[in-house]
């Protein structure tokens, strides 16, 4: 379930950044000589909203108004591993993968259905058969019935490894998430 | 890969899919009550994403219950404020 740089990192879904911070962290302290060329890719809007607001975890975030950009207290946060993130603010379901392998992906963005299915479509395709690992975030929560029907639809290729019981329910699916060629069939780096 | 190209949506739904979806996540984990308890809830509301608002509150109170099951067992648990989205869903029905 190791890291070995045979891809990159996506996290769907940053917010904050803390999962970025973990992620990159790791990353960074990783000694698999094909990691040190690998990143971190956070996708989020980076935008204030209430709940970023009233949850009060970062200072700076109170200075700024509703709708403002956090990106540039996202990257300060990110400083002691800037080489190893790389931001992508917008909506997600306009965005596409970068094209690289994905080797780890952390999901915390599937809270619609037009999300889902462009997490589905657009980065499932470049995980690597019998390497990736996938952290589903929200698998367990109830207001997301939408994401139980595509890994349905897809645990041949899935296997579950455990979940995580502090913060959100987190289902993780792992090694090997994508048998044989499918990924590869999908399109795949 | 076609599948990982198919939608889903409401305009999509294949309700004997769905129910064997939930019923393969809830599979998952046969040890942990709350997280049971929380995927049935969120079979449960999905009605509401497909504009079914029959017996919504019903459904609004299990998944409270398992809200607040979940918070208890996990004091820590900062996430985001569920109870309020399912607030909105009950002031919505």
């Amino acid at each position: 379930m190791g890291i070995i740089g045979e891809g990159s990192i996506a996290d769907l879904g940053t917010w904050l950044g803390g999962s970025t911070a973990a992620l990159a962290a790791g990353l960074s302290e990783n000694s698999t000589p094909a990691s040190t060329k690998r990143r971190v890719h956070a996708y989020d809007l980076f935008l204030v909203d209430d709940f970023s607001k009233e949850q009060k975890l970062i200072p700076e975030i109170q200075q700024l108004n509703i709708g403002d950009s956090f990106l540039p207290t996202f990257l300060k946060y990110m400083g002691p591993w800037k080489d190893r993130v790389e931001a992508h603010q917008g909506d997600l379901t306009q965005q596409n993968w970068v094209g690289d392998p994905i080797e780890l992906m952390h999901v915390d963005i599937m809270k619609n259905w037009d999300l889902t299915n462009h997490v589905w479509s657009e980065f499932y395709p470049s995980l690597i058969p019998g390497r990736s690992t996938i952290i589903h975030q929200d698998f367990a929560h109830y207001w997301t019935g939408w994401n139980h029907i595509h890994p349905y639809r897809m645990r041949e290729f899935l296997e579950p490894c455990g979940t995580l019981l502090t913060h959100h329910p987190t289902y993780f699916a792992c090694d090997p998430p994508f048998r044989g060629n499918t990924a590869a069939e999908g399109g795949a780096g | 890969m076609e599948t990982l190209q198919r939608k889903v949506g409401p305009d999509d739904i294949d309700t004997a899919e769905v129910a064997a979806a939930f019923e393969w996540s809830r599979n998952l984990m046969p040890q942990d009550a709350v997280q049971r308890s929380t995927i049935d809830a969120s079979k449960a509301l999905l009605r509401s994403h497909l504009s079914d608002k029959r017996g919504c509150s019903d459904l609004t109170a299990k998944a409270q219950a398992a809200e607040t099951e979940f918070k208890q067992k996990y004091p820590a648990h900062i996430g985001r404020s569920e109870l309020r989205l399912v607030q909105h869903f009950a002031d919505q029905a």
